[in-house]
């Protein structure tokens, strides 16, 4: 089976090409600074402190905080996205093992980083321009991922199905990333939703079996492209 | 259940054209002028939608409700608190209509969800609030909001007792999802359109 047309592969790579090397110590100290914030964002200050680098050097890098948000975030889902596509990229040529990867990598990627997974789940929520912009940007990747391609067995789910799946997900991951509800594990949330975007088309049963042999997201280990770099010097 | 869905949002009323679209009841007053609390829950509303929360300023609700920093502080320890406050307001209004739809239409999931899709629609400014800022202004409405979700839950499985099935909670969290995302867009008129396939698809599973 041919790869998905509909995955962009490596732009996020060629993204982060386009980040300054301040601009990227910046970015990282958000991204750093996400699980310490309270419901106000970080100030300038803050952030550069956090960088380590002198106020004239964020002004020369973005315009105001906002942007450097904006950035951020946007940096974040594009970064989780590479991840999911490059986990799908080696999962088996089969509709229903994508998806149960996607949504597995999905949610193990926000376990290996809550800074991040902050920045990527919740905080796209509380805005309604550039940041949310991106957010669907990556929803739409997934819901193509969930409709697959044509000429597969079985009815693709409609798109009104693919997209209110893909809102589950999200919504889940937000109660499981702020640490609201007590049963929200990252392996339930894979399994309950999986089940339900696969049954509709190949069945209950297969759907089941699916999910207990896909992998559990506490048990892969995920690595967000920017500190490969880090790690890489 | 998708027709009888489908059915209960044909029957739902047009959108009421007011200045902000808002319909709930009117503040309290006194001597005919709405309250400063009245005032400032209001506002924050507004300036939310206006500039999204991270941006609104005390400064800016102060000269909208026409009083000092101080007065402001006698009655909000921070913008946090007024929209905390604001937004149990809206959470309120939004139950109370859901509950009524829910309990009008026999206990009918549907009509709930429907209830849902138009407290979303009927008013740009207030849906802003209540479902595209309200992550923004932390845990204590990330919690509420939470509890909302699974209240919604238990009426969509009236017969499952305390807690609704997964699979359910898991619907409706799509649902509020995709009404979230529409809101956000600006495509609130979509939303009333596409309100009785989104229904159907969550009340059909």
């Amino acid at each position: 089976m041919p790869a998905p047309p509909a995955l962009e592969r490596n732009a996020p790579a060629d993204r982060r090409e386009g980040l300054t090397a301040s601009r990227r110590r910046l970015v990282g100290a958000v991204a750093a600074l996400a699980p310490e914030r309270g419901s106000r964002r970080p100030t300038v200050a803050r952030i550069c402190k956090q960088a380590g680098i002198p106020k004239d050097a964020f002004y020369d890098a973005f315009p105001d905080a906002e942007e450097c948000f904006s950035v951020t975030i946007e940096d974040a889902l594009e970064q989780l996205w590479a991840i999911i596509d490059a986990a799908v990229a080696e999962a088996e040529p089969r509709w229903e093992s994508r998806v149960t990867v996607a949504v597995s990598t999905f949610l193990a990627a926000l376990d290996a980083d809550p800074g991040r997974a902050w920045l990527c789940v919740v905080e796209p929520l509380g805005d309604s321009r550039r940041a949310d912009h991106a957010r669907t940007r990556l929803k739409e990747r997934l819901v193509a991922l969930l409709r697959g391609e044509p000429g597969l067995d079985g009815d693709a789910p409609s798109r009104t199905s693919a997209v209110g799946t893909v809102g589950s997900l999200w919504e889940l991951a937000v109660q499981h990333v702020t640490g609201q509800g007590e049963e929200l594990g990252v392996d339930e949330i894979a399994g309950s939703v999986t089940f339900l975007a696969l049954a509709p088309r190949i069945g209950r049963t297969a759907a089941m079996q699916a999910v207990f042999t896909a992998p559990r997201p506490s048990e892969l280990t995920v690595v967000w492209p920017a500190d490969r770099e880090h790690d890489d010097g | 259940m998708a027709d009888r869905s489908v059915g209960v949002l044909a029957e739902l009323p047009p959108v009421p054209p007011t200045a902000l679209g808002r319909r709930s009841a009117p503040a309290p007053t006194r001597g005919g002028e709405p309250t400063v609390r009245r005032r400032l829950l209001a506002a924050v509303v507004d300036q939310s939608s206006v500039v999204g929360f991270h941006q609104v300023k005390v400064s800016d609700l102060c000269g909208l409700c026409r009083i000092s920093r101080r007065t402001f502080y006698d009655y909000f320890p921070d913008v946090e608190q007024l929209f905390v406050a604001a937004y149990g307001e809206l959470d309120r209004e939004l139950r109370r209509d859901v509950l009524r739809a829910w309990t009008a239409g026999d206990r009918d999931p549907a009509a709930a969800l429907a209830a849902l899709v138009a407290f979303a629609a009927a008013d740009p400014v207030r849906a802003d609030a209540y479902f595209v800022q309200a992550l923004a202004a932390g845990l204590a409405v990330a919690d509420r909001r939470r509890r909302t979700l699974e209240w919604l839950a238990t009426l969509m499985a009236p017969d499952a007792g305390d807690r609704a099935p997964w699979a359910v909670e898991i619907a409706c969290g799509g649902v509020w999802d995709v009404i979230r995302s529409r809101v956000a867009a600006g495509d609130v008129s979509g939303l009333r359109r596409d309100a009785a396939a989104l229904v159907a698809a969550a009340a059909g599973r």
